[in-house]
C-alpha cells in the first residue's frame, strides 16, 4: 500500500520523500496559500547525543539517548492539496476517521476555499485560524527562540549575511513584509496586535507568472537559476542610458534602474539565446 | 527666432515650436530664408521622417510670448531616432539662426556632444523637474480646460471628462509617467521636490508588451489591451480565498497577485495576447496609483496630477487611476489630468528661452 501511495504521489507531482516524515507527525498545521501550501509539523524524534565530558566518578556512557520534538517544514504547490490530504488520511489518521489525538490546524486563503475538501478527506471540521495572527505568532516564536533565525544582508560585506540572535532589545513594533503570491505589509505592535498598512499585487506570483511566460523555465527554482545567470542591464533602462551618466541634481547614480524592461521594446526581435536569462534578472529586480 | 523647447526623455523626445503669426508683410520680406524653410517644414507637415509626429489636436493658437503672438506646436519622435533629428537640424542649418537650444531630460546631457559637433549648437541644459513644473504653470494659465478629472470612471455609460479649476493649486502632487516615474510634491510657487518614484513606468508597459505579445508600438499595445481581459491572467483575492478577505476589507475582485495564474500551464493555454497586454497595463497602472496614493498620504496632499506620455491615447489607464485613487482613499484624493500629457518639459524650456531673451 505504501509503495502504491508513494507512486501515486510522484505521479501527482509531490516527490514521495517530501511527505515521508509526516507519518510520525503529532501536530500538523497547514498554511494554504495562493500558489504554495506550507506544512509545519512536530514529530517525536529519538536521537543519540554524544557526551564530550565524562564524569570519571559515575563511569557513565559516552553517549545518551534523548527524545525531543523536531519541527519540520515542507511545501508544495497548492494544486496538489488533494494528494496531500489523501496521504495524511492514510498515514497519519489511521483507518478511523476521528482525529485520534492528532492536532490539525489550517490557515491561509485556501483553508477557507478548501474547507469542504478537508472535511471530506479527513473527516474533521478544521476551523480556519486567522492568517495574520498565525503569521505573527509564528514569526514572534521563531524570532524569540531560534538563534540565527533573523539575518541582515550587506552586499559589500564579507560574509554578506549577518545573523541576529534573539536579544533583550524590544521586538515591537516592527514592519513585516510578507511576500507570497502577493504582498502584505503589516505593522506588528505586540504578540497579538497587527495592522495591515499596505500591500502590492506585484509579488512572488508575478515573478513566477511572468517568468513562465517569458522563458522556458519549468518551475520556480529553475527561474531563480536563470535569473542568477542573467544581466538585467541589457533589458532595463538605467539612468545612465537616459542621461549618459548620473542624474546629479537629485542624486540618482547612473546604474540605478530608471525604467524596468525599458530596453525590451527595442530588443524584442533579438533572438539571442541569452535573452531569457537577461529577462529573468530584469524581473527579479 | 526660431523659438524651441526640447525635452529628450528615455523613450520619446518632445519638441515645442512657437510659430509667430503676427508677422507683418515687411518682416516677412526680411525673413531669413533658413528660418522660413524651418517654419514651413514644421507647420505644413504632421509627420516628419518615418516616426516624427505633430500632435495637431494639442496646438495652441494666439499664444502671447515676449511681445509676440503665435501658435504653439507640439512635436514628438522616438529618442532612438535622435541621429536622424540631428542630421535634419544640420541640413536645415539651424546653427545659423540660433547658437543655443534650451533642452531638458536626460538626453540633453547624453546628446550634448553630438549637438555641439554635428549641428554646432550648444544645448542649454535645464533640470527636467524644474521645467516640468514651469511648463505646467504656463499651459494651465494659457489653455482653457487644460486640467480635468474623470467623473464616474468605473461606469462605461456615465464616464466623462469634467474641467477642473486649477487656479489655486497648492499643494499638489505631480506624477510624471514617462519611461519611468517621478513623483514631485509642489508646496507653493518655487517650492517643490521629488519625493518618490518607480522604475515601473511607461517603458515597462511597452517593453513587457512587446516581449509578451510581439507588438512593436505603443499604439498597438494599447489597442490590444483595450480588447483583453486581465482577470484571466491575474490571481484575484477570491481565487485565493473563495470570496472576500474580510479581515482586511479586501473584496474578492481585487488583484492579489498580478500575472498570478501564469505559472500554471492550463491557464496559459486559455489566455490570448490581448489578455496579457491588458494585464500588463492594469498592473503598471495600479502600481503607480498605489505609490501615488501612499505618497499623497505621507505628504498630506489631496490633489494628484498625472502627466506623461504613458497617458497619451490611454483612457483605460486614466480611468483606472481615477477610480483607484478615489476608491482606496474613500474619496479623499482627487486624480487630475492635463490635456498636454507629456509636453510640459519642452514647454518649460521654451519659457526659459523667453526669460533669457529679456
Amino acid at each position: 500500500m505504501a509503495e502504491y501511495y508513494a507512486k501515486s504521489l510522484e505521479l501527482s507531482g509531490i516527490p514521495a520523500l517530501t511527505l515521508t516524515n509526516l507519518k510520525h507527525a503529532e501536530r500538523i498545521a497547514f498554511d494554504i496559500g495562493g500558489s504554495l501550501t506550507k506544512l509545519a509539523f512536530f514529530s517525536k524524534i529519538s536521537h543519540k547525543r554524544a557526551l564530550y565530558t565524562i564524569n570519571p566518578n559515575t563511569k557513565s556512557n559516552c553517549e545518551t539517548e534523548e527524545e525531543g520534538w523536531r519541527l519540520h517544514f515542507i511545501n508544495f504547490e497548492t494544486k496538489y492539496i488533494e494528494s496531500c490530504l489523501d496521504f495524511v488520511k492514510q498515514n497519519v489518521m489511521g483507518r478511523s476517521t476521528d482525529v485520534n489525538g492528532k492536532i490539525i490546524k489550517a490557515t491561509g486563503g485556501g483553508a477557507h476555499k478548501y474547507k469542504q475538501l478537508i472535511n471530506e478527506k479527513l473527516g474533521v471540521e478544521i476551523s480556519k485560524e486567522d492568517e495574520i495572527q498565525c503569521l505573527i505568532k509564528g514569526c514572534n516564536f521563531l524570532l524569540k527562540n531560534i538563534p540565527d533565525e533573523a539575518f541582515i544582508y550587506e552586499k559589500h560585506s564579507n560574509p554578506p549575511y549577518k545573523f541576529q540572535s534573539p536579544s533583550n532589545q524590544p521586538l515591537f513594533p516592527y514592519l513585516l513584509v510578507n511576500i507570497g503570491s502577493g504582498v502584505s505589509m503589516m505593522k506588528v505592535i505586540s504578540d497579538t496586535e497587527v495592522e495591515r498598512i499596505g500591500g502590492t499585487s506585484l509579488g512572488g506570483g508575478s515573478f513566477w507568472g511572468l517568468g513562465s511566460l517569458l522563458t522556458k523555465a519549468k518551475g520556480f527554482d529553475e527561474l531563480l537559476e536563470l535569473a542568477e545567470k542573467g544581466d538585467h542591464r541589457l533589458v532595463d533602462m538605467l539612468v545612465k542610458d537616459i542621461y549618459g551618466g548620473s542624474y546629479d541634481l537629485i542624486g540618482l547614480p547612473g546604474d540605478i534602474i530608471a525604467s524596468s524592461f525599458g530596453k525590451a521594446a527595442r530588443s524584442a526581435s533579438d533572438t539571442s539565446t541569452h535573452l531569457h536569462e537577461r529577462i529573468k534578472k530584469g524581473k527579479l529586480s | 527666432m526660431p523659438w524651441f523647447g526640447m525635452d529628450i526623455g528615455g523613450t520619446l523626445a518632445k519638441l515645442v515650436y512657437f510659430e509667430p503669426t503676427d508677422v507683418t508683410p515687411d518682416e516677412e520680406e526680411l525673413e531669413v530664408e533658413t528660418l522660413r524653410t524651418i517654419r514651413r517644414y514644421l507647420t505644413s507637415n504632421v509627420a516628419y521622417g518615418s516616426d516624427g509626429v505633430r500632435d495637431v489636436h494639442l496646438e495652441m493658437k494666439n499664444v502671447k510670448l515676449a511681445g509676440r503672438v503665435g501658435t504653439l506646436h507640439f512635436i514628438r519622435f522616438p529618442t532612438a531616432s535622435m541621429k536622424s533629428f540631428i542630421e535634419l537640424a544640420k541640413e536645415k542649418k539651424l546653427a545659423t539662426l540660433a547658437d543655443t537650444i534650451c533642452a531638458t531630460g536626460g538626453g540633453a546631457y547624453k546628446f550634448e556632444e553630438d549637438f555641439n559637433k554635428e549641428v554646432e549648437l550648444a544645448l542649454h541644459k535645464l533640470d527636467e523637474l524644474q521645467m516640468l513644473i514651469q511648463g505646467i504653470n504656463f499651459i494651465d494659465d494659457t489653455y482653457p480646460s487644460e486640467c480635468f478629472y474623470w467623473a464616474h470612471p468605473d461606469d462605461e455609460e456615465q464616464c466623462k471628462k469634467v474641467p477642473f479649476d486649477f487656479s489655486d493649486p497648492y499643494p499638489y502632487l505631480v506624477v510624471n509617467i514617462g519611461s519611468g516615474v517621478s513623483i514631485i510634491a509642489v508646496k507653493s510657487q518655487g517650492d517643490y521636490a521629488r519625493v518618490s518614484g518607480t522604475s515601473l513606468g511607461g517603458g515597462t508597459f511597452l517593453g513587457l508588451c512587446c516581449l509578451l505579445t510581439g507588438c512593436n508600438t505603443f499604439e498597438e499595445a494599447i489597442e490590444m489591451a483595450a480588447q483583453g481581459d486581465s482577470k484571466k491572467v491575474d490571481k484575484l483575492v477570491k481565487d485565493i480565498y473563495g470570496g472576500d478577505y474580510d479581515k482586511f476589507n479586501l473584496p474578492g475582485h481585487v488583484v492579489a497577485s498580478s500575472f498570478g495564474h501564469m505559472m500554471c500551464e492550463d491557464h496559459r493555454k486559455t489566455v490570448c495576447k490581448e489578455d496579457l497586454a491588458r494585464s500588463t497595463l492594469v498592473t503598471i497602472t495600479n502600481n503607480i496609483g498605489s505609490i501615488a496614493r501612499m505618497t499623497a498620504l505621507n505628504h498630506g496632499i489631496n490633489k494628484v496630477v498625472f502627466v506623461g506620455n504613458f497617458l497619451r491615447v490611454n483612457p483605460i489607464a486614466m480611468k483606472l487611476l481615477a477610480y483607484a485613487m478615489e476608491y482606496w482613499s474613500k474619496g479623499q484624493l482627487k486624480a487630475l489630468f492635463l490635456e498636454h500629457e507629456g509636453h510640459f518639459g519642452a514647454v518649460g524650456c521654451l519659457i526659459e528661452l523667453i526669460k533669457e531673451k529679456r
